[in-house]
């Protein structure tokens, strides 16, 4: 696989949120604006990088038995890192609204999955590419999702009113039901795109590898 | 020989391998906890000072530090705090929270002029409904498509809400404030009258419990090198 795939796979073919499905908790739970969601994501993102850096440069120095282990003390050091620095030097309003959840980008899947599918398997330049890719595609389908809920319910974007005349909330989509309803519909459009491109080259429709359950191993993240 | 690390083990070196991980991350840690204190320190404390700026009159004193603890005729606790300009008294803040909301505790700050009556009622913290519960605690400017480059004429003022605002500048009469539904004068909203009974029962709280505590009130608030001379 080129360079450039290992970057670009990350935002469409390969999206976390709309294909792999990993990090479904904050992808629901902070996206009820534009602006959550790409304060979530750019914060997911940094963590992601530096994670994929670390376990790429250490993947020979830990023993398979442990390597999960390792992985997650990596992954924590570095949530908390940007924990701090947010606090100190992000604005008050991001920082307010993403309280909770930056600690929770510990147990988000795509930062252990992909240093454990990924990073532990590849070299440092192709890790952070990786990473990279899988940050900026978490990021764009969190503001689009955020966008949509925020649109939808208030008629503004990014804390802009874009619709003056739209005095009264309508709350479903800027609440938890709403988001699973809207991320429903934009996993559906995705498979409806990935089919419709499969007939017009007249084959059958065929998930990228290592998204099938047969060989996707997050599942067996603890055996060796 | 050359050491396969990823063939090991030995339970022994495992935990000294996991254990040299752990040590490494400490001290990542220590070293940004150190140097985020300072900034998140100041940062805190200029939210709290940003906070009182905008509902108390111009004061150059420390109005966090300025405070004293009271009473309310219920039992509740609530905190007094003095803002100072050149030695002299200016206005109060007064800290207080009611659970009659629609859903659970509403906090509020509630500023007043020096002779007891209300300058302005910010909520701090609620969790009424969304679109309707909110709307009477909230306040914050919106901006639209058509003004998001020009600036804001309440640039450093609060943001008005009519349901809040109703307060402002009223004394604290014999009987405490109502909304009209329920036979008073306040401001109400239909869909949302419970909140609006709880931004009630604040005001008459802070008021109340203000003119209740005058004199103490203002004699713990005033610099002492102001009583002495």
């Amino acid at each position: 696989m080129s360079l450039f795939k290992d970057f670009s796979k990350g935002i469409w073919k390969e999206n976390p949120v709309l294909v792999l499905l990993l990090g479904t908790c904050p992808t629901l739970a902070v996206t009820n604006n534009a602006v959550n969601g790409l304060g979530m994501g750019i914060a997911t993102a940094c963590v992601l990088t530096g994670s994929n850096l670390v376990v790429s440069l250490i993947k020979n120095l830990v023993p398979s038995k442990i390597r999960i282990p390792c992985y997650i003390v990596i992954i924590a050091t570095f949530v908390s890192v940007v924990d701090q620095l947010m606090e100190a030097y992000a604005p008050a309003t991001i920082y307010n609204a993403l309280g909770i959840f930056i600690p929770l980008i510990v147990v988000n899947c795509i930062v252990l999955g992909r240093a454990e599918a990924f990073a532990s398997k590849s070299g440092l330049f192709r890790s952070v590419l990786d990473a990279l890719g899988m940050g900026i595609g978490f990021t764009l389908a969190l503001v689009l999702l955020g966008g949509t809920r925020e649109f939808l319910t208030s008629g503004s974007l990014f804390n802009v009113k874009i619709i003056t005349a739209w005095t009264v909330n309508f709350m479903l989509p800027g609440n938890a039901p709403g988001a699973f309803i809207l991320l429903g519909c934009f996993l559906a459009l995705k498979n409806h795109f990935n089919f419709r491109r499969a007939v017009k080259r007249g084959e059958a429709y065929i998930p990228p590898q290592g998204l099938n359950c047969r060989s996707c191993n997050i599942c067996r993240i603890g055996d060796d | 020989m050359k050491l396969n690390f990823n063939k090991i083990s030995n339970i022994p070196a495992l935990g000294i391998i996991l254990a040299a991980f752990c040590a490494v991350s400490a001290v990542a840690m220590a070293y940004t906890a150190v140097k985020t204190e300072k900034p998140i320190r100041e940062k805190k404390q200029q939210a709290i000072q940003d906070a009182f700026k905008l509902v108390l009159p111009d004061f150059n004193n420390q109005p966090s530090e300025n405070k004293i603890r009271l009473k309310t005729a219920d039992g509740a606790d609530l905190t007094i705090y003095g803002a100072v300009k050149d030695g002299k008294l200016v206005g109060f803040a007064v800290e207080t929270s009611t659970n009659t909301g629609y859903a659970g505790k509403i906090e509020a700050i509630v500023s007043l002029h020096l002779d007891g009556r209300i300058r302005s009622i910010n909520v701090t913290k609620h969790g009424e409904t969304p679109g309707l519960g909110s709307n009477i605690c909230g306040r914050s400017e919106e901006k639209t498509i058509f003004n998001i480059f020009e600036k804001s004429e309440n640039e450093g003022k609060l943001p008005p809400n009519r349901y809040l605002d109703w307060y402002n500048d009223k004394m604290p009469g014999k009987n405490p404030w109502t909304v009209k539904k329920d036979g008073g004068e306040a401001e109400y909203m239909t869909g949302a009258t419970v909140t609006c009974r709880a931004i009630a029962d604040i005001a008459n709280r802070a008021a109340k419990t203000f003119q209740a505590n005058r004199d103490e009130v203002i004699s713990a608030l005033t610099p002492k090198s102001e009583v002495t001379k």
